[in-house]
């Protein structure tokens, strides 16, 4: 019996969807059976990153609508065989989808695959409600600002009151030489604000654009984000990994700065 | 209480707001009312009706115009569509105060509408000028004639032929009633994924996605831009210039 995740946020842009791409290919690569559910019905985001896109025909509306066997709807990932994707409707809205149909989907999907990961919307509405609605587990993705803890705060609410207790807190992107100056709170302070446990922080790395443009996570990969979100997949499956020190980089340059 | 029968005035004549849930019948006796009351305020004029909130059968909008001209000194000349070209060319005639105003031929424009069907059975095309974004769907039993781009995840399906005089970046689904010879032409053919009957073709995945992209728009825009087309050869989707030599080998002409 697999263990469904839902990576939300509250706040939009704070990078749910890379979270997810990232997330699914690393437990992929840890040779996890995956499905990753994209459940922004309309604003459908998560095919592109994952750079499958021109694969789709039928998708999560589909499904629940019976006009097409889950099997058929599900893609299969470019690199990694045991990495499935869900992919949302873009013609359809939120309300096409109730929470009771999520969670038959997502129940389904569970008794076979060993992650079921669903990406959020953004906001507090219909789309959260039905994202939330089989998770048996909550990442909270924020980003060191003020309104994104904020919003990070509410859906931390919103999750407790809707039984999925304990959350977990992703930190994205974070900027070292900025936490080091002063100004921008570090992992400590966001997990000061919230009261969770942190499962994973990430640095601010221009290779995720890269990689997000590209279609293809660059979990895993040499980069410093790359090695965050490896060790974030190792502590969804229970490693004990310790944090990276996002500071490492800066430090090999000023010391070239400083010969 | 929400009123059932709202009033109001334009330059071209008069809207009613009609309660979308209330019985006709009561409809109809709160018009009445209601004229009676402003019809010393109306005055005698000719006007233009327009009606919001509800679909009219052609019966019950003549009843409501029983019921205008029985309760005040109104004409009503003729009942627009809000915002339609007749509304324009009323406007114009009430100006000029001369000949009655006929309605131009009926435009049918294709619905931009997911899993809107038009019921329409004929090998003529439909036209659709303007460009269809993210989530924006065409369907159509006749071939479709786009004139505009078609974006990544937009989709045009048709029973016959389509032809977009712009980019196609998005999905086409040609023959989607199993016709084998129908054909996706596009000036600039780039989709995600290409349909004809029970074909289907997917973009090459892209390895350096945004590199490729970038180096391949600045290639084109210096060289010519060909019309290109796809259509079914030997059970599979096949890509070409559109041009003569594909015309003759296609249609034998």
């Amino acid at each position: 019996m697999g263990e469904v995740i839902v990576i939300t946020s509250g706040k939009g842009g704070v990078g749910k969807t890379t979270t997810t791409a990232n997330l699914g290919t690393g437990l992929a690569k840890l040779n996890k059976k995956v499905v990753l559910i994209d459940t922004d019905i309309g604003l459908r985001n998560l095919d592109v990153v994952m750079g499958l896109e021109n694969r789709i025909v039928y998708n999560l509306v589909d499904v629940i609508e019976g006009n097409c066997k889950l099997k058929q709807a599900l893609i299969r990932d470019k690199k990694y065989e045991n990495l499935f994707l869900l992919p949302a409707a873009q013609t359809k809205d939120k309300t096409s989808v109730t929470p009771e149909q999520m969670k038959k989907l997502a129940d389904e999907l569970k008794a076979e695959y060993d992650y079921v990961i669903l990406d959020c919307p953004a906001g507090i509405e219909q789309g959260f409600k039905n994202a939330i609605a089989g998770a048996d587990r909550a990442l909270v993705v924020t980003t060191p600002e003020v309104s994104a803890v904020r919003d990070a705060d509410r859906i931390i609410g919103l999750l407790e009151a809707n039984e999925i207790k304990k959350p977990q807190l992703i930190v994205n992107r974070l900027r070292a030489d900025m936490v080091k100056r002063g100004d921008m709170m570090s992992a400590d302070d966001v997990v000061d604000i919230l009261a969770v446990e942190l499962i994973g922080q990430v640095p601010d790395d221009e290779s995720i654009v890269v990689a997000t443009n590209n279609g293809e996570p660059l979990v895993g990969d040499n980069s410093l984000a790359g090695q965050a979100y490896m060790n974030i997949c190792r502590r969804v499956v229970g490693e004990q990994v310790p944090f990276l020190d996002l500071d490492s980089k800066k430090g090999l340059f000023s010391w070239f700065k400083k010969k | 209480m929400k009123q059932l029968v709202t009033i109001k005035g334009t330059k071209s004549g008069i809207i009613l707001v009609l309660d979308p849930n209330a019985p006709f019948v009561m409809l109809l006796d709160e018009m009445a009312l209601r004229f009676k009351e402003a019809s010393s305020f109306l005055g005698k004029n000719k006007m233009g009706l327009m009606v919001r909130g509800r679909a009219l059968t052609e019966d019950e909008e003549s009843k409501i115009v029983d019921v205008i001209s029985k309760n005040s000194d109104l004409t009503i000349v003729c009942i627009l569509q809000e915002d339609s070209p007749l509304e324009e060319r009323f406007i114009k005639s009430l100006n000029n105060d001369d000949e009655p105003v006929s309605a131009p031929a009926p435009v049918e424009s294709p619905q931009v509408e997911s899993d809107a069907y038009i019921e329409e059975d004929s090998n003529d095309a439909v036209i659709y000028s303007g460009n269809l974004r993210s989530g924006q769907d065409i369907s159509c039993k006749k071939s479709v004639v786009v004139l505009g781009d078609v974006k990544p995840g937009a989709n045009v399906t048709s029973y016959g032929n389509i032809f977009i005089l712009g980019e196609l970046r998005g999905n086409a689904f040609a023959g989607a009633n199993g016709d084998r010879d129908a054909i996706v032409m596009a000036l600039d053919l780039n989709p995600l994924q290409v349909r004809i009957a029970d074909a289907i073709a997917i973009s090459p995945d892209a390895d350096n996605g945004p590199k490729l992209r970038i180096k391949r728009k600045k290639a084109r825009s210096s060289a010519e831009n060909e019309p290109e087309v796809a259509y079914i050869e030997n059970g599979h989707i096949v890509k070409t210039l559109y041009g003569s030599p594909f015309l003759r080998q296609f249609y034998k002409i």
